[in-house]
C-alpha cells in the first residue's frame, strides 16, 4: 500500500506545486500583502475567514484545487494510457483506487487547511489584526475545507466514469458544488447571522461524512465494474 | 499437460459490432502461442478479455487455471502482460519504475532485472519519458520478466519498432524462453515475429480464430490452387477448407487449407473442365496474407496504368 501511496504523491507534484502558489496567493490577499481580491472587496476590520465575502472567495479556491486533484487522479491513467498497466500489478483495483482517494483526500484537505492555519498562526500574533480572534472563529473556513474532499470525490467520479462528457459525466462534481453551495452557504448563515434555516454544525458534518462514503462506495464500484479498453 | 489459458465461447460485442466470436482456444503450459491477425481482427480484444480489463459479453476464460473474471492479486503475481505500446508511467526513471514493481512480486529476481538493463545498456536514471520507443519495450519486457511469471501474455510488443529494435526484442525473448520454458501468448500482426519464436499459432480473422494448429502444420496444410480454363471461370460454389477465391481473366485462384485429392476430384468434375491445376506451396507469409486478408485485393493499377502507357 505505502507503495501505491508514494507514487500517487509523485505523480501528484506537480499539482500540489499549482495549488501552493493558489494558496499562496490566497494568503497574501488574506495578509494585506497583495490587494488583487481586497480591491473588489468591501474590506471590514477582522479575521477575514470569518467574513461572507473572504469566504466565497475561500470556497472558490478550494473548489478548484479539489476539482483540479480529482480529475487529475482519475484522468491520469487514461490519458498516459497506463491504466493497463497499473491494474495488472498483484494489487486489487480496489486497493489501487483506494490509494488514489486516500492520497487525494489528505492533499486536497492540507492544501485547503493549509492557507487557514497559516492565516490563524498570523493572526495570533500581536500587532497583525486589529480586532479580537477566537479560534472559533474558523468554523466556517474549516467546514469549507471538510466540503473540498467532498468535491474532489465528485471530481474524481466524474473523471473515471464512463459517461458522455456533454451529457451525464459531470453530473457528480455539479451535483457535490451545488450541494456544496446550499449547505455550506446555508451554515454561513447560520454561524454569522444566527439564523437556523439551514444545516446546524453537527448536520453539516453528518451530511459531509455520508456524501464522502457516497461517492467513494460509488467510485469504487465503478471501478469495478468498468472497463479500462 | 495442464492449459494455461483457457477459453470457452468467449463473445465480445461494440455496439452492434461482434469483434471476438465464440472464441475457444487451449494454450497448453510450456507453450509459445503466436496470436495472429490483422489490424482490428480482434486479437487485442481478446487479450484485454483474458486480462480483465474488458468484459466478456458470453462465454469464460482462465489463466493458469483461474477464472479471468475473479483473478486474484496473488494470480496475477504469476503472470506478466505487456500491454499494447508499453504502457509505462512516463514521469518515473528506470530505477524508480523498478523500485514501484518490486514490492508486488515476491519472487523478483533483481538479478535478472540487471542483466536485461544491463544488456540493453539502459541508463537506470533515463525518464520513461526520455527513451525511444524501442527502449520502452524493452524495460517493459525487463519489468515483465523480472518477476519470474510462469504465463507472459505480450500485446503486439513489436509494434511501432524498427527492424533492428524488433529482432533485438525478439532474439532477447527467445533467450528468455530457452533459458525458462514458461508459457508465452504473443499476439501480434507481423508474422515474421512470431514465426521466429512460436511453437504454435492462433489466427484471427473478423473476430473468428480461422486457425489453431502448429507452425508447420499451418504452412504445409495451406495450397494455392491456379485453374486455368479457355473461356472465363465456372462461379465456384466452394469446397471444404477454402480460405479465398479469386477470378482473373480465364483463371480461378483458390487458396485451400487440407489441399488432397477430394479437391482435386471435385476440379475435374468442373464444367467446364480446367484446361491446367497448377498447386503451388506457400510460404507462410503468403500463407498467413492468403488467410487474412480474404475477398480484399490491391487495385491493380499500376500494372494498368502500365500497359496503357506502354
Amino acid at each position: 500500500m505505502w507503495t501505491l501511496i508514494t507514487k500517487e504523491l509523485r505523480s501528484l507534484l506537480r499539482v500540489i506545486a499549482l495549488a501552493l502558489l493558489a494558496d499562496g496567493w490566497m494568503l497574501s490577499e488574506l495578509t494585506g500583502q497583495t490587494h488583487w481580491v481586497r480591491g473588489d472587496i468591501e474590506l471590514q476590520p477582522g479575521f477575514a475567514l470569518a467574513q461572507t465575502e473572504w469566504l466565497i472567495w475561500f470556497g472558490f479556491l478550494l473548489a478548484s484545487i479539489a476539482s483540479v486533484l480529482g480529475f487529475s487522479m482519475s484522468l491520469d491513467d487514461g490519458l498516459r494510457g497506463t491504466w493497463a498497466f497499473a491494474l495488472f500489478r498483484p494489487v486489487s483495483r480496489r486497493a489501487y483506487i483506494g490509494a488514489k482517494l486516500l492520497v487525494g483526500a489528505v492533499v486536497t484537505l492540507v492544501l485547503a487547511m493549509l492557507p487557514v492555519v497559516v492565516y490563524s498562526i498570523w493572526v495570533e500574533r500581536p500587532g497583525n489584526l486589529g480586532a479580537p480572534f477566537h479560534w472559533s472563529q474558523l468554523q466556517p473556513a474549516i467546514e469549507a475545507c471538510g466540503w473540498s474532499v467532498v468535491i474532489f470525490l465528485g471530481a474524481f467520479l466524474s473523471g473515471i466514469r464512463p459517461a458522455k462528457w456533454w451529457w451525464s459525466r459531470l453530473w457528480p462534481l455539479v451535483t457535490t458544488v451545488t450541494l456544496g453551495m446550499w449547505f455550506w452557504m446555508g451554515s454561513l448563515d447560520s454561524h454569522l447571522e444566527a439564523t437556523a434555516l439551514m444545516p446546524t454544525v453537527a448536520q453539516y458534518w453528518g451530511i459531509c461524512l455520508a456524501m464522502v462514503i457516497a461517492l467513494s462506495v460509488s467510485i469504487l464500484a465503478v471501478v469495478e465494474e468498468r472497463e479500462f479498453a | 499437460m495442464p492449459d494455461a489459458i483457457v477459453t470457452d465461447g468467449l463473445t465480445k460485442w461494440y455496439g452492434s459490432k461482434c469483434v471476438v466470436k465464440a472464441l475457444t482456444l487451449r494454450v497448453p503450459e510450456g507453450c509459445v502461442y503466436g496470436f495472429l491477425g490483422r489490424n482490428g481482427a480482434g486479437k487485442s480484444t481478446t487479450i484485454k478479455m483474458l486480462t480483465g480489463m474488458v468484459h466478456a459479453d458470453d462465454g469464460t476464460a482462465s489463466l493458469l487455471g483461474q477464472d479471468v473474471a475473479t483473478l486474484p492479486p496473488e494470480m496475477r503475481q504469476r503472470i506478466a502482460y505487456l500491454a499494447e505500446g508499453h504502457p509505462l508511467y512516463s514521469w518515473m526513471t528506470i530505477d524508480g519504475l523498478m523500485r514501484f514493481n518490486r514490492p508486488f512480486y515476491p519472487a523478483w529476481n533483481q538479478r535478472l532485472f540487471d542483466q536485461i538493463i544491463e544488456h540493453f545498456q539502459l541508463d537506470r536514471r533515463q525518464k520513461i519519458k526520455h527513451l525511444s520507443k524501442g527502449q520502452v519495450a524493452q524495460v517493459s519486457l525487463a519489468l515483465g520478466i523480472a518477476p519470474e511469471p510462469e504465463l507472459l501474455i505480450l500485446d503486439d510488443p513489436t509494434l511501432g519498432l524498427d527492424t533492428v529494435v524488433r529482432r533485438d526484442f525478439l532474439e532477447s525473448l527467445i533467450q528468455i524462453i530457452q533459458k525458462k520454458g514458461r508459457t508465452i501468448f504473443l499476439s501480434s500482426h507481423v508474422l515474421g515475429d512470431v514465426e521466429r519464436v512460436a511453437d504454435r499459432i492462433g489466427v484471427m480473422v473478423d473476430g473468428v480464430l480461422r486457425v489453431d494448429c502448429p507452425t508447420d502444420e499451418f504452412k504445409q496444410s495451406i495450397r494455392r490452387v491456379v485453374l486455368s480454363f479457355d473461356s472465363l471461370p465456372p462461379v465456384f460454389s466452394g469446397c471444404d477448407g477454402l480460405v479465398a477465391s479469386h477470378v482473373e481473366e480465364r483463371r480461378l485462384e483458390l487458396v485451400i487449407v487440407g489441399f488432397g485429392d477430394v479437391h482435386q476430384a471435385l476440379f475435374a468434375a468442373m464444367t467446364p473442365v480446367p484446361k491446367n491445376i497448377e498447386v503451388v506451396e506457400l510460404n507462410l507469409e503468403d500463407a498467413f496474407i492468403e488467410y487474412t486478408r480474404g475477398s480484399r485485393r490491391a487495385i491493380p493499377v499500376f500494372a494498368g496504368d502500365a500497359n496503357a502507357d506502354g
